[in-house]
């Protein structure tokens, strides 16, 4: 069986001039729980909805377990649960009502089998209420719900935490780890919630303006730094020695300790320079970095357009 | 068998949903209040008199033929077209508002099934409108009055019809207003495929109605003959759509019958076929 699970390739759509995502290429293995990144309007929603067979690509191929995706055609099998942005229900329907109606257009799914999906995600006590009094939160439970409802092996998560308060995003976090480490579900998720993904995904895939800046190990990622701190003691001042040695890019004095532009790589070099410069040194560590930073670093700092401007 | 599972979750949709109850109870309501006007009224309208006047020589209260004639025509144009545009409109374009065709176009269904059964399960949420019509035409055919009122060759025709033949006439203008209203239903559906907003399909539905309607009524003012509009009228949709009411003639006119089915069957085609190319080319989800 194949590692890869979802494969994008040259993956382009383009909505009359305007080019949503531009040959996106990305893997997704089995298992593993993949961040995407991107800002509002980088084509995070548009790829997924090409990966979901919504959106015809204008280029490109995706393929889940192999079998190529063709938007408009009857998938058989189909082994993906999906939220899409916020979840939309029938709410003049019950929660249950809705469940069985999504499960039988995949297929059916035994009274059990909804029981346990339920209570995996915490609704089996308002499963008879309409969807219209559900709150955001229940609401996106319930989305989670029907996407694991027909036993997905990739579930694909477009801002699934959207508008929950801390405990909500605890709970629905807890639910994904969980599906993901006992049933082996492999997860796409797509977040602004960037501590999410940082604490979640194995992988990220960060893109901009429709295109991949990044695509690997989260860890990778974070510890691809050039920051390194430095704290030395006996009172002497290090400036005119840092100065002189080349492969320190900028120093910036902070209140009780220095803050380094440099490769951590001659972190070693560095600390024999103190030492014969007879500086005790009592601090040296390459720093990591926050997904924020990186983020930004690697997308621009957001601009003012794009607090109000929806993912397209 | 996902086709099957489609139609039973846009029918139980159709079957949960407030406004299907509020649209029957509308038309029925329409219906009624129509009869009872016709009943009590009859002193003091003169329409109403004339009925009532006509079968009092055959000692019935009221000609319950005529009268459900007149509410059903009523009912036709003020109520059940109107009720059928909205809801065929909803079908892709409200899904789409509410954002729930991407949650069902996710599942692995496709679109080319998925439309099939919205259409099918609108038409026949539609046609169970007429759900009051069985024992209304029972009532009217057997008990209230059966008198058919004609003009024929400019003199008034009257004709007593048998029990039978009433209720197989009026059971019969009633499947054939059910077959005219699948023709408009095509047509909301194209519009439900075009907009996201289910009020503009419906508008459109709407105006495209009157604009064949006015198309129409001007291709018969004998004082502004339109070459084009004369030669094209007797295929409007909105002209076949009346075939029905030939149902009561004295004689049933079957030509007209036959005409108005195959026209409005082929306009429903037309448009359902349509419908389906734009719902499965689109992206009507981005």
């Amino acid at each position: 069986m194949s590692d890869v699970i979802l494969e994008a390739r040259g993956l382009t759509k383009r909505y009359g001039w305007r080019l949503a995502v531009d040959g996106l290429d990305f893997d997704v293995r089995r298992g593993e729980i993949h961040g995407f990144l991107g800002r509002n309007g980088a084509g995070k929603s548009t790829t997924i909805r090409m990966i979901l067979g919504l959106v015809r690509p204008t280029d490109g191929r995706v393929s889940v377990l192999g079998r190529p995706v063709r938007a408009g055609a009857k998938r058989d099998p189909w082994p993906v649960g999906a939220i899409i942005e916020s979840p939309a229900f029938y709410d003049y329907l019950s929660a249950r009502t809705n469940l069985e109606m999504l499960a039988s257009l995949s297929g059916g799914a035994s009274r059990a089998r909804i029981d346990e999906i339920l209570d995996l995600v915490g609704l089996t006590d308002r499963q008879r209420e309409k969807v219209s009094v559900y709150s955001h939160g229940m609401r996106q439970r319930l989305g989670l719900a029907q996407a694991l409802l027909p036993r997905p092996e990739l579930l694909i998560l477009d801002e699934p935490l959207d508008g929950l308060d801390p405990k909500g995003i605890r709970d629905l976090r807890d639910v994904m780890l969980k599906v993901s480490r006992e049933r082996g579900v492999t997860i796409f998720l797509s977040s602004h919630i960037l501590s999410e993904i940082e604490m979640t995904c194995g992988r990220v895939l960060v893109i901009h303006q429709g295109r991949r800046v990044f695509e690997g190990p989260t860890e990778e990622l974070l510890s691809d730094s050039t920051a390194v701190r430095l704290r030395t003691g006996n009172g002497a001042d290090p400036a005119a020695l840092l100065s002189t040695l080349s492969f320190i890019k900028r120093a910036e004095p902070q209140a009780d300790a220095w803050h380094l532009d440099m490769d951590p790589a001659r972190v070693p070099d560095l600390n024999r320079a103190l030492a014969q410069a007879g500086f005790d040194v009592l601090e040296l560590t390459p720093l990591k970095r926050r997904l924020e930073d990186v983020f930004i670093s690697l997308t621009g700092e957001p601009d003012a357009a794009e607090t109000s401007g929806a993912d397209s | 068998m996902i086709f099957r599972a489609l139609l039973r979750a846009e029918w139980t949709k159709t079957m949960r949903m407030r406004a299907t109850y509020i649209a029957f109870l509308a038309v029925a309501l329409l219906v009624i209040l129509i009869e009872f006007w016709l009943y009590f009224m009859g002193s003091r309208s003169s329409l109403a008199k004339s009925f009532r006047a006509f079968d009092f020589n055959l000692a019935w209260i009221i000609n319950g033929y005529t009268a459900t004639q007149i509410a059903m025509m009523v009912a036709f144009i003020m109520l059940v077209v109107p009720m059928t545009i909205m809801t065929f409109a909803r079908q892709v374009a409200g899904e789409n508002q509410g954002g729930t065709l991407r949650l069902v176009l996710s599942r692995p269904i496709s679109r080319f099934a998925l439309i099939n059964a919205k259409f099918l399960a609108a038409g026949r949420g539609r046609r169970g409108g007429g759900f009051w019509a069985p024992p209304n035409f029972d009532y009217q055919g057997s008990a209230a009055g059966r008198l058919v009122r004609d003009q024929v060759g400019g003199q008034l025709k009257k004709m007593l019809i048998s029990p039978w033949q009433c209720l197989r006439r009026l059971a019969l203008a009633w499947l054939l207003t059910s077959w005219a209203l699948f023709t408009l239903g095509a047509i909301a559906f194209v519009y439900s495929t075009l907009n996201r907003h289910p009020i503009a399909a419906m508008a459109l539905t709407l105006a495209t109605f009157f604009l064949v309607f006015i198309v129409q009524q001007l291709a018969t003012l004998e004082s502004l003959l339109i070459p084009m509009f004369t030669t094209i009228e007797p295929y409007l949709f909105t002209k076949a759509m009346g075939y029905w009411s030939a149902c009561f003639k004295a004689t049933i006119d079957w030509d007209e019958i036959v005409h108005g089915l195959w026209l409005l069957g082929a306009y429903t085609l037309v448009f359902y076929a349509l419908a389906q190319l734009i719902f499965r080319r689109r992206d009507i989800t981005s």
